[in-house]
């Protein structure tokens, strides 16, 4: 009861400082902005290559991978930004701390606000790709079954992954906050979003089997018709897909549990809960 | 009295600056991740090139985008939000009871900020030569140099302009400086060629000091560079210095306005606004 309380409490806090300068449409077309300026630098980039990216389905693969990716940027991005501005700008972090719910609830809280943020703005991209780009993504070509799943699963394994990278911050210095670029970055590099996992170094490519995202974006992918990107994992069957999805997921959840309290321990015995380092 | 101020001023950039040229670089972890962490989402956008079999030329266009970045990130987090950060540590009205021109300050930021960021830069084109590959063929070193050094001045004279307007706007500048981040990278084409856009998005484009800088630097650098500019690099050089003086003298008179009306309002040293 006090866990459900706290997760409610800390989304609606969540949300109230992350838009409460402005209205929550507009709040809602900024936070997809940066993302959608993303997906059409993919669009231009892709122009070196080819002269019209839209008729190419390897663009409307790439576009629709960055769009789900934006999910895990914008909720590894934001949850970092909301420790540190917790503990170190506003220092408010220990009174949240020593309240009496789990403090990984709280961080479960704002996870879950920044990640249904990030998917109005997955969808407000892939209407810009349909609409502006003429991408071929029609609704009645959508898989309902597979995205729903794949995406619930996906979800579960990015909120995982947010818990464990929050705990992490919590024993790291303020500039940690690039911690939550380049690990951005390295799912970006290792999990097909924006070429096919083949591209990677054969020693990378096993980093990239392990990761629940990948399985996630692939599903994205075949929900929305397009098939057979990633030659690595296009053999699978949609089954499979969602069981190796699934069974990534809960280990994933498990290891998140784990390291997230394993970092709540440390932090917690060498007094770093509270600790300001912009000096 | 005019040797005073002069030296006074002199000590008061030295002073600013120190702290970014020593302090931003003594701390080992900082410049690990300051470098290493970002080179990892260039490697993804090489990689993207790669798969669609594009020249190797594009890989270095990457890589120089990639070392553009801690100079723009420069300007939005070191240079125009800096006040706002000032203000929100207590320093800010320190700065503004000491007895030298706040001009000096935005100086001094902007000089320890380039090398700061110039540091940062280095170790991305270093990755970029030893990790993958890449190759430049500097051609007209002295227009290159010109090209590159202008490009600073236009992009730490915006940010000098800036900050006054971010300090007005207090917790907003934060949430313009997220917003000036991917979608400047986008619009300054960090890592493509800007060619690539229609004629009214490659004017709204042109009106950034980086676009203009990294197109000029590419040309110049790359190999068969000159066939990806836009515009000349002379006609480049030219904008981006007309940029730096229109910029500064703005960011002087913004400043006066910002220290007028903060003191008038005692809003100089309000946190949490």
């Amino acid at each position: 009861m006090q866990s459900r309380r706290a997760f409610w409490a800390s989304m609606k806090i969540g949300w109230a400082i992350e838009s409460n300068w402005t209205s929550p449409p507009l709040y809602l077309l900024y936070a997809a902005v940066r993302p959608m300026a993303m997906c059409l630098l993919l669009y231009f980039l892709f122009k070196v290559a080819a002269a019209n990216p839209s008729a190419d389905p390897r663009f409307a693969a790439i576009y629709l991978g960055d769009a789900f990716f934006a999910i895990f940027g914008m909720m590894a991005s934001g949850l970092s930004w909301a420790i540190i501005s917790d503990r170190e700008q506003y220092q408010l972090i220990r009174y949240v701390y020593i309240a009496p719910t789990p403090f990984v609830w709280t961080l479960i809280g704002r996870a879950a606000t920044f990640v249904l943020i990030a998917l109005t703005s997955t969808a407000a991209i892939i209407v810009v790709g349909v609409v502006v780009l003429h991408l071929p993504f029609g609704w009645s070509r959508i898989h309902w079954g597979l995205l729903l799943t794949t995406s619930l699963l996906g979800l579960a394994a990015t909120m995982s992954l947010g818990i464990f990278f929050a705990g992490m911050l919590l024993v790291t210095a303020r500039h940690a906050l690039l911690l939550a670029e380049g690990v951005g970055g390295t799912f970006l590099l290792i999990c097909g979003v924006l070429y096919p996992t083949s591209y990677l170094p054969i020693w990378v490519r096993p980093l990239a089997w392990l990761s629940p995202l990948t399985y996630w974006i692939e599903g994205a992918r075949r929900s929305f018709g397009c098939i057979g990107f990633d030659s690595n994992i296009a053999w699978l069957p949609d089954w499979a897909l969602v069981l190796a999805l699934a069974a990534l997921t809960a280990v994933t959840g498990f290891g998140a549990a784990k390291g997230f309290a394993m970092f709540n321990r440390y932090a917690k015995k060498h007094g770093k809960i509270d600790e300001v380092t912009n000096y | 009295m005019k040797t005073n101020k002069f030296i006074a001023a002199l000590r008061a950039i030295k002073a600013r600056a120190y702290v970014r040229i020593v302090g931003g670089n003594r701390e080992l972890s900082w410049m690990i991740s300051e470098v290493g962490l970002p080179i990892i989402s260039l490697a993804a956008y090489i990689f993207v090139y790669r798969s669609l079999g594009a020249p190797p030329q594009y890989e270095g266009l990457v890589v120089l985008g990639g070392a553009m970045i801690p100079f723009w990130v420069g300007v939005l987090w070191g240079m125009a939000s800096q006040f706002y950060w000032e203000k929100e540590t207590g320093n800010l009205d320190l700065f503004m009871a000491s007895p030298m021109h706040p001009a000096w300050l935005l100086l001094g930021m902007a000089t320890g900020g380039m090398f700061m960021s110039a540091v940062r830069a280095l170790g991305v084109l270093a990755i970029g030569v030893f990790v993958f590959g890449v190759h430049f063929t500097p051609h007209q070193p002295l227009l290159l140099l010109t090209v590159f050094l202008l490009t600073l001045t236009a992009l730490f004279s915006l940010g000098m302009a800036a900050s006054s307007v971010y300090f007005l706007v207090g917790r907003l500048g934060l949430k313009l400086n997220m917003i000036l981040m991917e979608p400047v990278y986008f619009l300054s084409g960090l890592f493509f060629p800007v060619n690539k856009f229609a004629r009214p998005l490659l004017l709204i484009a042109a009106a950034i000091p980086l676009t203009l800088g990294l197109d000029g630097v590419r040309q110049l650098l790359l190999p068969r560079g000159l066939g990806i500019g836009f515009l000349s690099p002379y006609a480049e050089a030219s904008i981006l210095a007309a940029m730096t003086v229109v910029f500064t003298i703005g960011a002087v008179r913004l400043m006066r306005r910002l220290e007028a009306k903060g003191k008038r309002d005692g809003t100089m040293s309000l946190r949490w606004e």
